[in-house]
């Protein structure tokens, strides 16, 4: 518990410092492209376009899930896992990359992973947004339910740092994590009922809810759509709030224990 | 006042003969590799506003000292204590090379500690020195090495540490460049700072330090006045290079071995900054 009133206050301390680190990721990993911006918002929508074809049209022959078109649906959870999906690699190669750079020993390193949640995190916002006006372009208006992203939105950015954390600490030390991260990150996007509708099988959808990622997802989609899952699975919601605190917890301690001996692994 | 203290400070580094070998050492603590200790005992130290030029042949364990002035890696063994915050400057001085020169010393400011009010007031100074003009706005990545050293130099000179460790530094500038260096530590040294001076120029040494730390494999060979030490280290350079290949090779192996089991273990290594 100490560890992670230690690491909320490195975070606290040096808030300025995240912000102004995480506008320079964004700016070195695009200033090497003349188009910048622009393939921000198109390679995912190449993706969502390919996923409704193959999903939508292809295995689902063009039908709505509950009466949501099958397009808002994706892409309301679909945005979930473009952050998730390219936050834990990131977050999880952080260290090793950056802290040969960083090469000061009083340096807070756990704001190395939030620096680097946070320069995805802009275009995450941006797809909000968009997602939000596709809605509006079927007629699901935000209401009420919105407020949820409030509370969504937040809980994700904590799970994907207690992630971060932990992996990024673990493959300084053992670079094959990368690897396995790579791998899961790969199994689980399609584990992920992102495209496709989980069958009415209690003990599968059980199952599958062992996944906290099922919670985010889902979570996402009763805010942006209003499909109500939140309110509806407050048990889940505990479930999905205990594992986080665990991984906090480890990745605090792991971090902590560690962090002195960071460089001599690079 | 003594400014750097090194007590009984060693640096082990160990080298694995599988990479499941560094696995196990980080979950059960246990060393299974063959040890490597690049500083054996080292003890010294040193008065403020000290020019302290640090000598020896490669793989003395040179670098290894400097990060261990600049506060980058923990000792094993032993303790460091620093009178105050230390600046490494070394040829490539971590700048981002994507960025711009102007990028990179918000960038650098920020991860030395400094807020945004600091850097902004130190930044003329920096453009000042490091003179590049238009470059400034530029990516780094099309600077030449020069360029980029005198940045990284400028940087590391303007955010005023107390204790400064030039690497290697100077050898890629030019002579009056070299010279400005040298005039800002002359300058640094009246304020009273401490400078440590790692080079292989022997002429830059003599004319410059006020004291030389000698390291011969990872011990302290000799550390004196800077005239007598030079002496010495140039017989030793001397008596080095008649040596043939096969009488070299079994000194080094002498000196690497040797007494490694006389390691001062009693602390786990640290290092204190105290604040100035």
């Amino acid at each position: 518990m100490n560890g992670i009133y230690t690491i909320g206050k490195e975070l606290k301390d040096h808030f300025y410092l995240i912000f102004r680190l995480s506008l320079y990721e964004t700016k070195s990993l695009y200033s090497m492209q003349y188009l910048g911006w622009f393939w921000e918002i198109m390679t995912p929508l190449l993706q969502i376009g390919v996923y409704w074809v193959v999903f939508g049209f292809g295995i689902r022959g063009g039908h709505p899930v509950d009466g949501i078109p099958f397009v808002f649906w994706l892409v309301s959870g679909l945005i979930a896992w473009f952050f998730i999906g390219s936050t834990i690699p990131s977050g999880s190669r952080s260290i090793y990359g950056r802290v040969a750079l960083v090469s000061k020993m009083h340096f807070p390193l756990s704001t190395i992973p939030a620096y680097v949640i946070l320069a995805q995190f802009y275009r995450h916002l941006a797809m909000i947004a968009l997602t939000i006006v596709l809605g509006m372009a079927f007629g699901y208006f935000p209401g009420w339910h919105t407020l949820e992203l409030l509370y969504i939105v937040p809980a994700g950015v904590i799970f994907l740092y207690a992630v971060s954390l932990l992996l990024s600490a673990l493959s300084t030390m053992i670079r094959d994590v990368q690897n396995m991260v790579t791998s899961a990150i790969r199994m689980l996007m399609y584990l992920t009922p992102i495209m496709w509708i989980p069958p009415d099988h209690s003990l599968f959808k059980t199952l599958l809810m062992i996944n906290p990622l099922v919670y985010l997802i889902e979570g996402y989609r009763s805010a942006l759509i209003g499909t109500g899952y939140l309110l509806d699975h407050v048990w889940y919601g505990l479930y999905f709030w205990t594992v986080t605190s665990v991984l906090l917890v480890v990745g605090a301690a792991v971090h902590l224990r560690f962090r002195r001996y960071f460089i001599d692994y690079v | 006042m003594s400014h750097v203290v090194f007590e009984n400070v060693s640096k082990r580094y160990v080298l694995y003969s599988r990479p499941i070998d560094k696995l196990k050492e980080v979950l059960f603590g246990k060393v299974s590799g063959k040890p490597f200790y690049a500083l054996k005992n080292v003890s010294f130290s040193v008065k403020q506003g000290e020019i302290v030029g640090v000598v020896g042949i490669n793989g003395s364990g040179k670098s290894t000292l400097s990060h261990l002035l600049a506060n980058v890696t923990p000792p094993t063994y032993g303790r460091v204590t620093l009178g105050g915050k230390s600046a490494l400057i070394a040829i490539s001085s971590g700048l981002n090379n994507q960025l711009t020169g102007r990028d990179n010393i918000e960038l650098k400011g920020l991860m030395m500690g400094l807020n945004k009010k600091q850097i902004q007031a130190i930044t003329p100074e920096i453009l000042e020195f490091a003179d590049i003009g238009d470059f400034i706005d530029q990516a780094v990545k099309t600077y030449s090495s020069g360029m980029r050293a005198r940045l990284g130099f400028a940087i590391s000179i303007n955010i005023n540490p107390d204790i400064l460790i030039i690497d290697e530094a100077l050898s890629v500038g030019d002579q009056t460049f070299t010279e400005k260096c040298l005039d800002k530590m002359r300058e640094f040294r009246d304020q009273g700072k401490t400078i440590f001076f790692v080079s292989h120029s022997l002429n830059q040494v003599k004319s410059f330090c006020t004291k030389v730390l000698w390291l011969e494999y990872g011990e302290v060979r000799m550390f004196g006045p800077t005239t007598e030490t030079m002496a010495e280290y140039n017989k030793y350079l001397y008596w080095y290079k008649q040596l043939t290949k096969k009488q070299a090779a079994h000194y080094v192996m002498k000196k690497r071995t040797g007494r490694s089991d006389e390691i001062e273990r009693s602390t786990r290594g640290e290092t204190i900054e105290l604040s100035s």
